[in-house]
């Protein structure tokens, strides 16, 4: 009796449920979800910003959905530096901290062209921007231009230098190409290349690059990011952070820095080019080596056979051809009230963070498996 | 001279017995389990409980409740309110020292008539019957029912018990014998379940579990006691959203059985 006294009193163990932190905004609409390049997650909802960094640490930017702050953050772009993250578009740029957030206004002038500018961290870690300058009049060619100029972000607003690359007016309402490197030089691509250095601030020196075959002019490159020695990209201006609907592409352009070539692939037949042979989708979801992914949304019906709710294209930008994998209508899914309204993908993992009516949810693209990000959550913790 | 009429003087005997026995000396005879000699290896009896048996599991699972930024786990386990149970239990004697101690393996089969319910404790007062089905209250991941879930439950077990006196050996003529064991008790339940609604696999995580367990008995004549209790019992600690820590006791085990030789 000593013995059952003793082991019933001494050796009790004591467990802990411990709380945890749980976004409960992922559970209502999310209406954009960005995926940045280091596994950062960002789910913008009614609540404001989830943010779950690479180390899986999460925080949530409460934003008030009666404010226009939330709506102003809808369709940016979010780039990461050490300790901060960056949501641009042309008329805010938002500074997200683990412990807040600021909206700062992007001196977007009447005098502004309405074309997109293209953004970068350096290696300083300063958010840089390359956008086009004041329009003025050039005696001398009987035009109007502006200059290319380059912006650095001091948290109250923009210092910038304008360069000595003019563009003519009525070429500037299309968005810059601008590749960046990450030895404060760049490629500029407009109806000529340029490899710009941008490392004194003031003094932006460049050089025109000639590719051996082929005509920059007539072989505009949009959404174009480096790989290895290369410049990829797209025939056909795509947006990839608005989600716009009905775009198309007919052809990948390659230029290759080193050899100076020129180069490209259109569509193969395996990707179902029509009409005309480009490649339609909703979503441009980004690029991961020389693999773009798309989005396709397929009009949910109960009675298809297949339940698919959409399509990511995998487009290998070298050789043109495709291969698919269809998000099945499985789980929550095939809920016909849940809408799928952004999506980002997750290439390392092989995941697809699908935002929808309903809240986040995870796709696992391998096993064709969904699960609320959530549920997920919870399993993590206590499962 | 000693009678062995009541308690106390049969517990002197007992006591006295004990003390004067070999109890491993060189004299000793050590006897092994054997199937050529089963029935002087084996031994059997019936055990009957009433209002006397309570069993809660460890926790089963956890659901939660949320506030805006986190979540509060909350416990779900499974109360077996016994009103009346009973119990095979083969003892097998795998060694014997002399004729009056042994080592058994005993392994009880019990079926018991009683109340069986998942519960989910919310705080120190609040405990409601659970229903795993998808929430759809707001601020919680679960739902509750009103009424307890089923009827019946099932227990199977091995335990290693040490006897002494009567009981302990095939041979033995003590008047009273005691016991001492520790084991593993499964336990299954509800065998029936109330709501025809309801399914069996939706609550399947909940209807097993095991308890570590210790005993002590005593026999006298073909009647005993014994008394047998859990010994894994657990504080569980979780936090309510208002910040205050709430303790429940999972993992309980109590039974206290009239045990007949067959």
């Amino acid at each position: 009796m000593v013995l059952l006294a003793f082991c019933v009193f001494s050796c009790q163990k004591v467990e802990e449920l411990l709380p945890f932190e749980y976004p409960g905004m992922l559970a209502n609409r999310i209406g954009q979800v960005s995926v940045l390049e280091d596994g950062t997650l960002l789910a913008i909802g009614v609540d404001g910003i989830f943010v779950r960094y690479p180390d899986n640490s999460t925080s949530v930017v409460s934003v008030n959905s009666s404010e226009t702050d939330l709506n102003a953050a809808y369709g940016m772009k979010f780039l990461k530096g050490d300790n901060v993250i960056y949501g641009v578009n042309v008329f805010y740029v938002l500074v997200i901290r683990n412990d807040g957030y600021q909206f700062y206004s992007s001196d977007f002038g009447s005098n502004s062209p309405l074309s997109y500018p293209e953004y970068t961290i350096t290696p300083d870690n300063e958010l840089l921007k390359l956008s086009y300058g004041e329009s003025r009049f050039n005696q001398e060619l009987n035009r109007f231009e502006r200059p290319i100029r380059i912006s650095r972000w001091n948290f109250s607003g923009w210092d910038f230098a304008d360069s000595e690359i003019y563009i003519s007016d009525n070429n500037s309402s299309s968005s810059l190409t601008m590749v960046f490197q990450t030895d404060y030089r760049a490629y500029l691509w407009i109806d000529k290349l340029y490899e710009i250095g941008y490392n004194e601030y003031d003094d932006i020196d460049f050089e025109e690059i000639i590719p051996i075959n082929g005509d920059i002019s007539s072989n505009k490159i949009y959404s174009a990011s480096p790989y290895d020695k290369e410049i990829v990209g797209f025939d056909r201006e795509i947006n990839e952070y608005t989600g716009a609907n009905s775009l198309n592409i007919n052809r990948s352009i390659i230029f290759n820095t080193s050899t100076g070539e020129l180069s490209g692939s259109a569509p193969s037949d395996n990707c179902g080019v029509v009409p005309f042979g480009s490649l339609n989708f909703d979503q441009y979801l980004g690029r991961h080596g020389s693999i773009a992914y798309f989005y396709t949304n397929i009009v949910f019906n109960q009675f298809s056979t297949e339940y698919k709710r959409g399509e990511v294209y995998a487009y290998n930008m070298s050789d043109g051809t495709c291969s698919f994998n269809a998000i099945l209508a499985k789980g929550p899914l095939r809920e016909l009230d849940i809408q799928i309204i952004d999506l980002d993908i997750d290439v390392r993992n092989e995941l697809l963070y699908i935002g929808t009516n309903h809240g986040l949810f995870i796709y696992d693209r391998q096993n064709h498996s969904v699960q609320s990000y959530l549920e997920n959550l919870r399993d993590d913790n206590y499962n | 001279m000693i009678t062995t009429t009541s308690p106390f003087p049969t517990l002197l005997f007992a006591l006295l017995m004990l003390l004067s026995s070999p109890v491993l000396s060189a004299e000793s005879l050590v006897y092994l389990f054997s199937f050529n000699y089963f029935k002087q290896s084996f031994h059997h009896q019936l055990g009957m409980t009433f209002f006397t048996n309570y069993t809660r599991s460890p926790v089963l699972g956890t659901e939660f409740i949320f506030s805006n930024t986190q979540a509060y786990p909350v416990p779900v386990y499974t109360n077996v309110y016994s009103l009346a149970s009973l119990t095979y239990e083969p003892q097998f004697r795998l060694i014997e020292f002399g004729s009056s101690q042994s080592i058994t393996l005993n392994t009880p089969l019990t079926l018991g008539f009683s109340m069986v319910d998942v519960c989910i404790s919310l705080d120190d007062f609040d405990r409601r019957s659970y229903s795993p089905e998808s929430s759809e209250t707001a601020g919680q991941s679960f739902e509750t029912r009103s009424d307890f879930l089923g009827w019946g439950h099932a227990e199977l077990g091995a335990l290693g018990v040490y006897n002494i006196g009567r009981n302990a050996t095939a041979e033995n003529t003590w008047p009273v014998g005691f016991h001492l064991g520790f084991g593993y008790l499964y336990t299954y339940g509800p065998i029936y379940i109330e709501y025809l609604e309801i399914s069996r696999s939706d609550y399947a995580k909940y209807m097993r579990w095991g308890n570590l367990v210790g005993r002590l008995g005593m026999q006298t004549g073909p009647v005993g006691f014994s008394y047998t209790i859990g010994l894994d019992q657990t504080t569980v600690q979780y936090v309510e959203s208002t910040g205050s820590v709430n303790d429940m006791q999972t993992s309980i085990y109590h039974k206290l059985t009239m045990t007949f030789n067959l």
